[in-house]
């Protein structure tokens, strides 16, 4: 059972699941039992991934972070569209992929070794100069024509979108979810349902 | 099932996406007994089945399709604004139902900015009436601004969330005056649907029918008066004919190419893909795009400026419950020259879920790693108010045909540029401000602002003159005599409020008046 932090140390708000339709149920589901076989991503890359996730979104738990990754993998597959893509800028399964080779290679440049074998601490620096713009001029981003920022907020985007669908962070967060049929009752200022989260005393 | 069975014949009337002008006018003409077929790109959804309680599944509701965003400020598509499938945005709107204030109809003449529309409040006043009635529409007993003061046909929602109690403790400290928001959401049953029951997911689509959508109301009247719909199906291009009379559209089903033939084709597919459609079905005869002799297909795009703000307070909140909009304020709405800028703003209460809640901030308020989590531990002691604030119209804010690009049907993609112009950021500005100060006379502490825009609106601006305008107050193209433009893409300025009735009221407005140049064979 994954350690949770939050307020809310027991509620687990898949208690619910019987209560939800059965659409929503199964997509919930799903969450829960995230795969590790990828459709674009090769291991080494669905490994950074996961290191970036986990600096990314502060998210620790292995399941929720694998799920996030899968998440993105699937994203960059699918051929629905981006919705919006900024002019200049490749498109997202492009800009993912050149973007983790031009990560490396800076991190190569710079640290010698590859981000998977720095330590949690010296990852965390990395991350933080990509937001800094400190990359922003290397001759490996500017190559594959890609912003190292554009390509960080693309990640934490999609990586946040994944983290906060998951059951186990609604759980710890104290969210009830999914309503349907049955709805809230109680929903003025201090007025909670029976199934809602309780904080711990 | 597709029911082709229009096809080989001319139709009277061919409309162009199914959402919240589309559905009204499907339904309008065909009880009026002509021969309707609507053709839309999006799926034809039944909610029970197809919609989910969930944020990240039900983001297929919007237009995903890649559009090209540009500009100072470029904007977030996609959920954010565009709906795909019959009942277009109406499916995941959040049924907010104000009226524009007559103020908005004539901000060059009142303001010195932007354009008049050629209608004034009056011509769109007996639709409004006639919608809120029609559609059970929610509120209070008087509402406050604006020229029409209530009553709403049905009482207003009760009990509030608590996000919208703390609004309303807010604005009161303040001496502000603030409202339960008009909203067409059922708070008794109706038509054999039943009420809200405060799940709180609007935006991912209403499972249990309570909000309204054209999707379940328009449509199937529409259906029962002998339209036929073809969802799933794509329009790619508007044919014409020698005579410079739009012949019908070609449009894309399940990979096959089809042709509709129609006496009037009317164009109802939204913002972006109206402009797009007419650019790209450019001819000899028409170079520029059709209805484009003034210039003006695509120019004058305007969003709603739509930051929020999040207040933690030392309570819980719980957001997440009811539906997301339940108290508003417009007492900013209205043009104070003291203020430094010109028009004004609307504020909601506006609960959240978490993934947009935790996206948001982490895309726009730089807020990530360890802090985002920290932060989003708190989830249940925020709360938040939103900004619906007035974009003026500038023509270097457009849609374009992308130079490049082209999807899965070989159509350009859609090149979309915004910048905010200083009057817009000034009044954004002080709407944000206004928005802590509420917050923190309810007892919270102001933590974060995220950036956001809201309901896209132009692209097709009506006018009087043929010269600057790209249709005339019936939503009639200048040019072509049977093309008609009819949604949100008409609009000359954005007013300071949700937008969505006055798409309907028009588009019901249009519907009278195409029935009435038919009767007098002027079409
Ligand atoms: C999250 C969200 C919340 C909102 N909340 C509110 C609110 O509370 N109050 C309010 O007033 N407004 C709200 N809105 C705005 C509202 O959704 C729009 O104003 C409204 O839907 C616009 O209506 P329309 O008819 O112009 O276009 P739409 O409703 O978007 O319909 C256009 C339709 O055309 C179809 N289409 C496009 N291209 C083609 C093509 N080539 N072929 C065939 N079909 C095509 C699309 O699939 C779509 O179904 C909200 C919007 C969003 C995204
Ligand atoms: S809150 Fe009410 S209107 Fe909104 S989705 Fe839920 S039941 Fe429907």
């Amino acid at each position: 059972m994954p350690v949770k932090e939050g307020y809310y140390t027991k509620f687990d708000v898949m208690q619910s699941l019987p209560e939800w339709d059965s659409h929503t149920r199964e997509i919930v589901q799903q969450r829960l039992h995230g795969s590790d076989t990828y459709a674009n991503l090769t291991i080494i890359e669905a490994e950074i991934l996961k290191s970036l996730c986990q600096h990314m979104t502060g998210e620790e738990r292995p399941d929720v972070i694998q799920y996030a990754v899968t998440h993105l993998d699937q994203q960059s597959a699918a051929a629905k569209g981006e919705s919006q893509r900024k002019a200049g800028t490749p498109p997202l399964g492009k800009l993912i992929a050149n973007g983790l080779q031009a990560f490396e290679l800076s991190v190569r440049g710079e640290c010698i070794v590859s981000f998977l074998e720095l330590e949690a601490g010296k990852q965390l620096e990395i991350v933080q100069k990509i937001r800094q713009g400190h990359y922003d001029r290397h001759s490996c981003w500017l190559e594959r024509n890609i912003s190292p920022n554009v390509w960080f907020q693309k990640l934490l985007g999609i990586f946040t979108e994944a983290v906060y669908s998951h059951p186990v962070v609604w759980s710890e967060i104290g969210y009830a979810g999914p309503a349907y049929p049955r709805g809230y009752v109680r929903v003025g200022l201090h007025d909670i349902d029976p199934w809602e989260a309780i904080m711990d005393v | 099932m597709f029911d082709t069975r229009y096809l080989q014949e001319e139709a009277d009337i061919c409309i162009v996406g199914a959402g919240a002008a589309g559905g009204v006018l499907a339904k309008e003409l065909a009880e009026a007994g002509m021969r309707v077929v609507v053709i839309e790109a999006g799926p034809f959804r039944d909610p029970q089945k197809h919609f989910a309680s969930d944020e990240l599944a039900m983001e297929t509701l919007s237009w995903e399709e890649t559009r090209i965003v540009d500009g100072g400020d470029p904007l977030r598509l996609g959920s954010n604004n565009c709906g795909k499938g019959v009942g277009g945005g109406t499916q995941h709107w959040t049924a907010v139902c104000l009226r524009f204030h007559p103020s908005d109809f004539r901000t060059y003449s009142e303001d010195g900015v932007g354009v008049d529309w050629p209608l004034a409040y009056e011509d769109l006043e007996p639709y409004y009436a006639r919608h809120e009635r029609e559609l059970a529409v929610s509120g209070p007993k008087h509402f406050p601004w604006g020229a029409f003061h209530g009553p709403y046909p049905w009482p207003e929602r009760n009990p509030l969330s608590s996000n919208a109690e703390i609004f309303q403790m807010g604005c009161q400290k303040l001496g502000i005056d603030w409202c339960v928001t008009p909203l067409v959401i059922l708070t008794g049953p109706f038509e054999g649907r039943a009420p809200c029951t405060n799940r709180g997911f609007c935006n991912q689509g209403c499972m249990p029918n309570a909000k309204f959508s054209t999707l379940i109301v328009h449509i199937p009247k529409a259906i029962q008066a002998g339209a036929v719909v073809y969802a799933d199906a794509t329009v790619v291009e508007i044919e014409m004919g020698k005579d410079g009379k739009a012949k019908g559209v070609v449009f894309v089903h399940d990979g096959m190419t089809y042709r509709q033939k129609a006496k009037i084709v009317i164009l109802s597919a939204f913002v972006v893909e109206n402009p797009r459609l007419l650019l790209h079905s450019a001819n000899a005869q028409f170079p520029n795009g059709l209805a484009n002799s003034s210039g003006w297909v695509g120019k004058g795009i305007m969003v709603h400026s739509s930051d929020d703000v999040y207040a933690k307070f030392p309570e819980e909140i719980r957001f997440y419950k009811g539906s997301p909009v339940m108290a508003s304020t417009q007492a900013f709405y209205e043009t104070n020259p003291n203020r430094g800028f010109v028009r004004g703003y609307t504020l909601h209460a506006h609960g959240s879920r978490p993934m947009s809640m935790a996206k948001g901030i982490a895309t726009t308020a730089g807020i990530w790693g360890r802090q985002l989590r920290e932060l989003m531990l708190n989830y249940n002691f925020y709360g938040r108010v939103t900004v619906v604030g007035e974009v003026l119209p500038a023509p270097w804010n457009r849609v374009a045909l992308h130079a490049e690009e082209t999807d899965a049907h070989g159509v350009p993609k859609a090149h979309v540029t915004f910048t905010y112009g200083d009057n817009d950021k000034r009044l954004l500005e002080h709407a944000v401000k206004k928005a802590e100060e509420i917050l923190a006379a309810a007892g919270g502490k102001p933590v974060v602002r995220t950036h956001d825009t809201a309901h896209l609106m132009g692209g097709c601006r009506m006018g009087k003159d043929p010269a600057t305008s790209v249709v005339n107050r019936d939503c009639q193209t200048h040019d072509i005599p049977n093309l008609f433009i009819c949604d949100a893409s008409v609009f000359p300025t954005s007013g300071g409020g949700n937008p969505t009735h006055t798409v309907m009221a028009i588009a019901a407005r249009t519907a009278d008046a195409i029935k009435t140049k038919t009767v007098r064979r002027e079409i």
